[in-house]
């Protein structure tokens, strides 16, 4: 490089034609590698390449699933538990969907129960005050379309997939237990074996299949109803979009995807 | 300003060369920390819906049952339990058949599988059949001694039905 002073003003860089070539052969591998990498990163990836799930012959865009639950119907047996936890060999004592028992005098007392998650069914108690009403109430992940506990996730290993279906990678999940204190309902908890948060997946292994979960097939009265918003026969559509249905905890904004039928004012 | 003088440019190009080294090292490490199936159905790691969807079922779909034992299956659903799954009272269809053949299916004859539905307790719906268990046996003279004390009455397919 010439060290000449040069006086400021357009510069015309002279490049023999042979210099110019290997400079860009050189730089070629470079600029290759790059632009590769780029391409391997998604970008924008989500918008397209979406498709059916490998294996299986389901496409998560084409549904969006929701439960619904009807208190009146629950006679509070505990199968629903019990097939939940053979279904997808839950640890014992711990549980993604459980059976809780109100029971409500007419002063306000509340006393709310779940031995060992509803899992044995109920016996008969003597609460001690005048009950004026009591029910059993099932409680499940809600899958929240606005969801606390993915948006707490630091390492992206929580998720909610196009299917309205909220769900835990468990291959990446660190196991911190964010998610676990931020949902304000219970559903998660820290998979003792595993070491890594587990919920209700709605039996996804199962309904990608066009089965319904196993709670839902277990219910012997019909408390429990799973179905396809996106199917128009689907008898899901007509009670969440004709019945008078609550969500649990509304106040919280996290918009569930399970919806509760004949719901009561003490219910939490 | 000198800033096309050949000294200061130098400047100038070590600054891009840094940047563009550092943008390269970020494309690598971002390459090989996120997972390939990244993005390909939202912000998760995509493989991720397989491996879920891939999971062994243990429960079969409510009709399997009848693939073998229709004419049970039938009288089920001709009684008052047809709304009562198979694998509620038995054991999960997994449990049943395995890979390596028929396993027996484990039937629980006992009071305390029928109580769990029919016990009278207050906070089942009030059109629910119950039961106060000894008031009711004893009309029949019959106590909890013997573990299957309801189908001396009952046939647990047709509870109803005659015996």
């Amino acid at each position: 490089m010439s060290q000449t002073p040069r006086p400021t003003g357009k510069k015309i860089v002279e490049v023999s034609r042979r210099d110019f070539l290997t400079g860009a052969a050189k730089t070629l591998p470079g600029v290759a590698l790059f632009v590769g990498l780029l391409r391997v990163a998604p970008v924008d990836a989500a918008e397209h390449a979406l498709g059916v799930i490998a294996g299986t012959d389901y496409d998560p865009t084409e549904h969006l699933f929701a439960y619904v639950i009807d208190i009146n119907k629950c006679i509070g047996c505990g199968m629903c538990v019990k097939a939940c936890s053979l279904e997808n060999k839950v640890p014992d004592h711990f549980y993604r969907t459980w059976i809780e028992r109100y029971v409500i005098s007419g002063k306000g007392d509340v006393i709310v129960e779940s031995p060992d998650g509803g899992m044995s069914g109920f016996k008969t108690i003597t609460p001690g005050f005048n009950v004026t009403k009591s029910y059993f109430v099932p409680k499940i992940c809600n899958h929240c379309a606005n969801t606390p506990c993915s948006q707490v996730c630091p390492v992206g290993a929580s998720y909610t997939n196009k299917d309205g279906v909220v769900l835990v990678d468990s291959k990446r999940c660190i196991g911190c237990g964010y998610c676990v204190q931020a949902c304000p309902f219970g559903s998660r908890f820290i998979n003792p074996e595993t070491r890594t948060a587990e919920k209700c997946t709605w039996c996804y292994h199962r309904i990608t299949k066009g089965l319904k979960p196993a709670c839902v097939e277990a219910c012997p009265t019909g408390a429990r109803t799973f179905g396809d918003m996106m199917n128009e026969r689907d008898p899901i559509r007509k009670i969440v979009t004709e019945e008078h249905v609550a969500v649990l905890q509304p106040e919280k904004l996290t918009k569930p995807r399970c919806y509760y039928l004949n719901y009561d004012k003490e219910i939490r | 300003m000198v800033i096309g003088s050949q000294g200061h440019r130098k400047h100038l190009f070590r600054a891009a060369g840094l940047l563009l080294g550092a943008l390269f090292i970020f494309f690598v490490v971002r390459a090989l920390l996120v997972p390939g199936s990244f993005g390909q159905y939202g912000h998760f790691r995509g493989d991720n819906l397989a491996e879920q969807a891939a999971k062994p079922m243990i429960h079969g779909s409510p009709v399997s049952c009848a693939d073998c034992h229709d004419e049970l299956f039938q009288i089920k659903m001709a009684g008052k339990h047809a709304a009562v799954p198979c694998q509620d009272c038995h054991a999960p269809l997994a449990h049943h058949i395995k890979d390596d053949g028929i396993e027996p299916m484990p039937i629980h004859k006992s009071y305390t599988l029928c109580i769990r539905c029919h016990l009278k307790i207050e906070s089942r719906p009030k059109n629910f059949p119950q039961i106060d268990l000894h008031e009711h046996l004893a009309k029949a003279n019959l106590t909890t001694d013997d573990e299957g004390v309801c189908f001396t009455c009952h046939k647990p397919h047709d509870p109803l039905g005659k015996k």
